[in-house]
């Protein structure tokens, strides 16, 4: 059974009202929900206030998820940039310390550990996901990441590159496709 | 049906990404509802990079206390009514209907009657759902409040130092910072203006204690040039002699305890 399968069973149960199959979704991607609210909000208090409102989306709407329409970690990744975008709106600057952050996240107690099989499988797809950036060109690695983690639109990006709008979508295309083309289907959340 | 074009692809990357606009939205939704096999693959392929993208950045634990409150925020109101069988409506004892007629009434009755329960059901589910979340939300309203009066309370500490930065020859005239530190609590608060950096460039925050310079993180500031930093257990590293502003290349100094590019502002800290 894949992730992807894994996920989507867990999370019947979680519908289904099982507390402990919601616990273990959480566990399974807690972490990369905060590091993605973290890089898109810059503050760790406004990062667990995301992770937090995140969830608690994900439970209320649990009964209306639609595993045709795409992988329940997906589903939850969008739930959080999403919210992590609004919450950089209606804060209205986006102050980011990194540095701070970073001390901050290591003070508090660390969480359950995950299982040792899906450490591995994640440091090994960390690895695919760091090649793939990397492999990026950098103009193309830039507007994606403008687009994604700023949430600006492609006619802003176009104006900060000082690059023609067909050309930044073309950009972005190609760098999605290419990000995913270099990782394996089956390792994607 | 609208022909597949080569723009439709380009819409699916903008909606991905959440980035696209309303005029392109209905476009797009247009042309799928017509059914496109490659526009459905496309969509499909794009959402894994974007997937790449999210689990690119730096990981993080997630603090211990978000999942202690996550949970107890499901525990206190939304698990407890979902185990409910939904909508069981006792069976009347005796027919009571004789005719057809009746009988079909009786039906309708009785359908009305199990689907009041599910509706009820459904709503005591959710309004016991929305009551734990909206407790959650008034707690973590609390908490951000707490939170921004210990910062304001950086501002107004009876022994917080403020430091300002200056720019240096390479640094533009335009830069200006200012620090707030306040030993009680260890954290300071940095104001900027006129933090524009070139592009593929970024300002990078330092503090040098006597063991030498530890990056603050990359300042971001809004396109205004503008920006708060908060920072957290300042002195980790040692008594901060001074704080400085180096400009690097996109993302920061690769060496945390070295900047690589110029250093743009300095400002010591009175002893």
């Amino acid at each position: 059974m894949n992730e992807t399968e894994r996920d989507r069973r867990c999370w019947e149960r979680v519908a289904g009202g099982d507390p402990t199959a919601f616990t273990e979704l959480y566990d399974r991607y807690a972490d990369l929900l905060y590091s993605l609210a973290l890089r898109i909000v810059g503050s760790t208090s406004d990062a667990e206030e995301v992770l937090q409102d995140s969830w608690l989306q994900a439970w209320r709407s649990a009964r209306t998820y639609d595993p045709a329409r795409g992988a329940v970690g997906a589903w939850l990744v969008t739930i959080t940039r999403t919210r992590a975008l609004d919450r950089v709106r209606s804060l209205g600057s986006r102050r980011r310390a990194e540095g701070a952050a970073t001390v901050e996240a290591a003070a508090d107690p660390p969480a359950p550990a995950p299982d040792p099989a899906t450490g591995y499988a994640r440091r090994a797809l960390r690895k695919d996901v760091a090649a793939a950036l990397t492999a990026l060109a950098p103009q193309q690695r830039e507007v994606v990441e403008l687009a994604y983690f700023e949430g600006l639109s492609q006619s802003e990006i176009a104006a900060r590159l000082n690059a023609p709008l067909g050309t930044v979508k073309s950009w972005t295309r190609q760098a999605l496709l290419k990000l995913r083309e270099r990782v394996p289907v089956e390792a994607l959340p | 049906m609208s022909r597949h074009r080569e723009e439709h692809l380009e819409l699916c990357a903008a909606r991905v990404l959440g980035v696209l606009d309303e005029a392109g939205e209905r476009e797009l939704e247009a042309h799928l509802a017509e059914g496109c096999a490659q526009c459905e693959a496309e969509l499909r392929a794009l959402s894994g990079g974007a997937l790449v993208l999210a689990m690119s950045v730096e990981q993080h634990r997630a603090p211990a206390a978000v999942r202690a409150r996550v949970l107890a925020a499901l525990e206190s109101g939304g698990a407890s009514g979902r185990q409910a069988e939904p909508g069981a409506v006792e069976r009347p004892r005796r027919p009571w209907v004789a005719s057809p007629a009746g009988a079909l009434l009786a039906a309708a009755a009785l359908l009305a009657v199990a689907l009041a329960g599910v509706t009820t059901w459904r709503r005591t589910d959710e309004l016991t759902r929305e009551l734990g979340a909206a407790r959650a939300i008034t707690d973590s309203l609390q908490r951000s409040l707490d939170e921004e009066r210990r910062w304001a309370a950086v501002m107004s500490a009876p022994d917080a130092r403020t430091v300002k930065l200056a720019p240096t020859p390479q640094g533009a005239p335009a830069l200006a910072a200012e620090v707030h530190y306040d030993p009680a609590s260890d954290r300071a608060l940095l104001f900027v203006q006129g933090f524009v950096p070139p592009s593929d460039r970024d300002y990078e925050l330092w503090a040098i204690t006597a063991a030498g310079p530890t990056s603050l993180g990359v300042v971001h500031a809004g396109p205004d040039g503008r920006a708060v930093v908060r920072v957290e257990r300042l002195t980790r590293d040692g008594a901060v002699a001074a704080f400085a502003v180096s400009l690097e290349a996109a993302g920061g100094s690769p060496d945390h305890h070295k900047p690589s590019g110029p250093v743009v502002m300095l400002g010591k800290l009175a002893s």
